[in-house]
């Protein structure tokens, strides 16, 4: 990726040094001048459409790469919710096949009671199927085994569908996203990112009107957001060895804004990193932590493809703020509230 | 019997002790949902057999599982993990007995968890359980080998995969090669590429012949070579004495059986002399020489520590029973026993060469084998 951007980057700064110097010496031959210029404007537009073309493909593999990294951590966090949804539905069905046994019985002591006094084998029949089935453990602990049973595939559901809501291509075409929706699926899809070093919190404007964006583009924004924000903690908190952190997520609607704020408390940015913050390939994580790729997207997603802005506030030691803001279109607004598909579940 | 459970969410804890609930009168189960939490406990209790997750907040499993091995070298060690991916599994592999991934059948777990106890109550010798756990005090197994278990005893195991890895060994691929080339291996044409190598060794096969590195890491010389290639001499016999349905399973018990040795050279080095020389003086079989000496055999050694490693059972019994008939009734184990004895150049009791079903047979395996040695 490097090599691509080296080599098709530096062609239009050599032709915009081509065309000052040559536009300064007065105008001996015009026409020849005018074609020259004219060449040069193609030659811009045209590295101008490689540079364009370029970064969707970098914006793909960088996407490709996270859904990688991703997939790893979303294997984890089903596999963890199936563990014990399995071992409560083993537990169920041997506290069934028991409490079964037991019904047979009563049956068989109520059947000999109507018939007079109960022979003793009967008796003893029931006594040791009761006695067998263990019946106050089942009773304390079957409610709980099918509540956390039905939790643990609520969460696979919701983990699956999160899944589905945030690599949903939206095939370079803007529509109506609901951005509460949005982060919250982002939040699940990146759980094992951040969940052993921070706690997420989000305080979500109800009142945010959908926006009218590149929905996987903006979420690729917000994942980055967070895994950034998480590894900011990770440098402090050491893997959570030492207490965790808190990511907190909050919209707002501003006028003709949708923010969104992304407050970690982690390192904070370094004084001499900060001007290049945005940079392609910049990064101050270590080798395999970073590729430099992730706010030089959010970036180009917000700044370029969509006329919003994205800054941030940070304090050594205290952490950063990230903030994003999108414009709200208010007849895209009004449009899309009627006409907008039916949500999938929270 | 006691086993700790280490998780940090709670509900995996709870529902694995709902579910080992109807055996809770056999053994105990404890839980913590941390490292920390876990080390508490085990100062004040005695425990059995640890099964932790890795990834957790704080101290991670294979830190955890480290300091268990340090302080409590005779706890069995089980990785219960729902990460898929090579990297934490092979960290975890190093201090690990055996490696199980979420979600683990609830069968499969209660097995392993029982089978540590059965080793256990098996090898009561304190002696036994220290020098099988000196086994991981040496230098790490090489990569490519904890690779390869990492993936054998993964849920994605392929025999291409698993060939790709052996590549990177050639001493490994030396050893594969060697056997499917073998007179007793070898169909027809001779394999010469690792692929099919690896296809025709099978991944049981070659789990054990990993094993058996594992076992002898460390460890070099003219006495671990000879060890190793009278093994490798005793389990070609093996496949002549069995049908063939058993032939895969009796070729690596036979293959493993003096993995028990290459324990004790290395954890007890002088001990070991002083054994040899005892049974060269006393005129006694060495395993006899040991069990009086040590307490335990090498046959015991090697039982234990497979069966920690999670070899299946029937192939820890042939280990356990292949110098005392007694132990083991199976046919596999007096298999094995005739194989090393042939090898060995020792007698063959005429009740050991019924069990395993060799009486007519005898003389002309054993001529056989003398004359592809000498082949050779």
């Amino acid at each position: 990726m490097v090599g691509l951007v080296a080599s098709e980057a530096p062609a239009p700064l050599g032709a915009r040094e081509g065309s000052t110097n040559s536009a300064r010496p007065p105008p001996r031959d015009s026409l020849a001048a005018v074609a020259e210029l004219e060449d040069q404007r193609r030659r811009l537009e045209k590295a101008l459409a490689d540079l364009k073309s370029t970064q969707a493909r970098l914006l793909q593999a960088h996407k490709l790469e996270a859904i990688g990294q991703l997939a790893a951590g979303i294997a984890h966090e089903i596999n963890t919710p199936t563990q014990y949804v399995t071992d409560n539905v083993e537990f169920l069905s041997r506290a069934f096949e028991r409490l079964c046994q037991l019904v047979v019985a009563s049956r068989e002591l109520l059947e000999s009671a109507k018939q007079g006094a109960p022979s003793s084998e009967v008796l003893a029949r029931a006594e040791a199927s009761l006695a067998n089935a263990r019946i106050d453990y089942i009773l304390t602990e079957a409610p709980k085994a099918l509540q956390q049973s039905v939790d643990g595939l609520h969460r696979v559901a919701n983990i699956v569908a999160a899944m589905k809501d945030f690599s949903h291509p939206s095939g370079g075409e803007k529509a109506p996203c609901d951005l509460n929706e949005a982060i919250a699926s982002t939040i699940i899809v990146a759980t094992n990112e951040w969940k052993y070093v921070a706690e997420v919190e989000t305080d979500l404007d109800p009142t945010l009107p959908l926006v009218r964006c590149l929905r996987d583009e903006v979420n690729q924004v917000i994942l980055n957001l967070i895994v950034n924000g998480a590894h900011a903690i990770d440098a402090v908190v050491i893997g959570g060895s030492k207490g965790k952190g808190t990511i907190r997520i909050e919209t707002t609607h501003d006028g003709g804004w949708a923010e969104i704020r992304v407050t970690d408390t982690g390192c904070g940015i370094p004084e001499k990193a900060r001007d290049r913050v945005f940079d392609p390939f910049f990064t101050t994580k270590p080798v395999g932590k970073g590729t430099g790729q992730g706010l030089a997207i959010a970036y180009s997603v917000i700044v370029e493809k969509h006329r919003g802005e994205i800054s941030f506030e940070t304090e050594l030691g205290r952490g950063t703020t990230f903030i994003v803001r999108l414009p709200v279109n208010v007849h895209e607004e009004r449009f899309s509230t009627f006409c907008a598909p039916p949500r999938p579940l929270a | 019997m006691r086993v700790l459970f280490v998780d940090d969410e709670p509900r995996v804890l709870e529902a694995i002790q709902r579910m080992l609930s109807d055996a809770a009168g056999a053994w105990e189960v404890i839980t913590a949902t941390s490292g920390e939490q876990a080390l508490a406990l085990l100062e004040d209790s005695r425990i059995d057999v640890i099964v932790t997750d890795i990834r957790m907040p704080g101290m991670d499993g294979a830190t955890l599982l480290n300091k268990v091995h340090e302080r409590w070298p005779s706890i069995t060690r089980i990785v219960l993990s729902g990460h898929t991916d090579q990297e934490h599994a092979m960290r975890a592999m190093g201090s690990a007995h055996q490696f199980l991934s979420k979600p683990c059948n609830p069968k499969r777990l209660t097995d392993v968890v029982e089978n540590a106890f059965y080793l256990s109550a098996l090898t009561p010798n304190a002696r036994v359980r220290e020098l099988a756990a000196a086994v991981h005090r040496l230098p790490a197994m090489p990569k490519v080998h904890e690779r390869i278990l990492a993936l054998i005893d993964g849920s994605r195991a392929s025999v291409r995969d698993a060939a790709d890895l052996v590549a990177q060994d050639p001493g490994l691929c030396a050893k594969i090669l060697r056997i499917v080339n073998s007179a007793f291996f070898a169909r027809g044409q001779l394999v010469r590429d690792v692929r099919t190598a690896t296809a025709r060794v099978g991944l049981d096969l070659l789990r054990a012949l990993v094993l058996q590195e594992r076992a002898s890491c460390g460890l070099s010389g003219a006495r671990v070579e000879q060890i190793q290639r009278d093994s490798l001499d005793a389990a070609a016999v093996t496949i002549r004495i069995v049908a063939p349905e058993h032939q895969r399973t009796a070729f690596t018990a036979a293959l493993l059986c003096d993995v028990g040795t290459l324990v004790l050279e290395q954890g007890a080095p002088d001990e070991i002399a002083a054994v040899r020389a005892y049974a060269t003086e006393g005129l006694v079989p060495i395993h006899v020489a040991e069990k009086e000496l040590l307490g335990s055999s090498h046959a015991d050694v090697g039982g234990y520590v497979l069966g920690l490693w999670g070899v299946p059972p029937v192939i820890v019994d042939a280990v356990l029973g292949h110098h005392d008939l007694g132990r083991d009734p199976s046919h596999l184990s007096a298999a094995v026993h005739v194989a090393h004895c042939i090898v060995a150049g020792d007698v063959v009791s005429p009740e050991a060469a019924r069990r395993a079903g060799v009486e007519s047979r005898l003389a002309d395996i054993r001529e056989a084998y003398l004359e592809e040695k000498h082949a050779a």
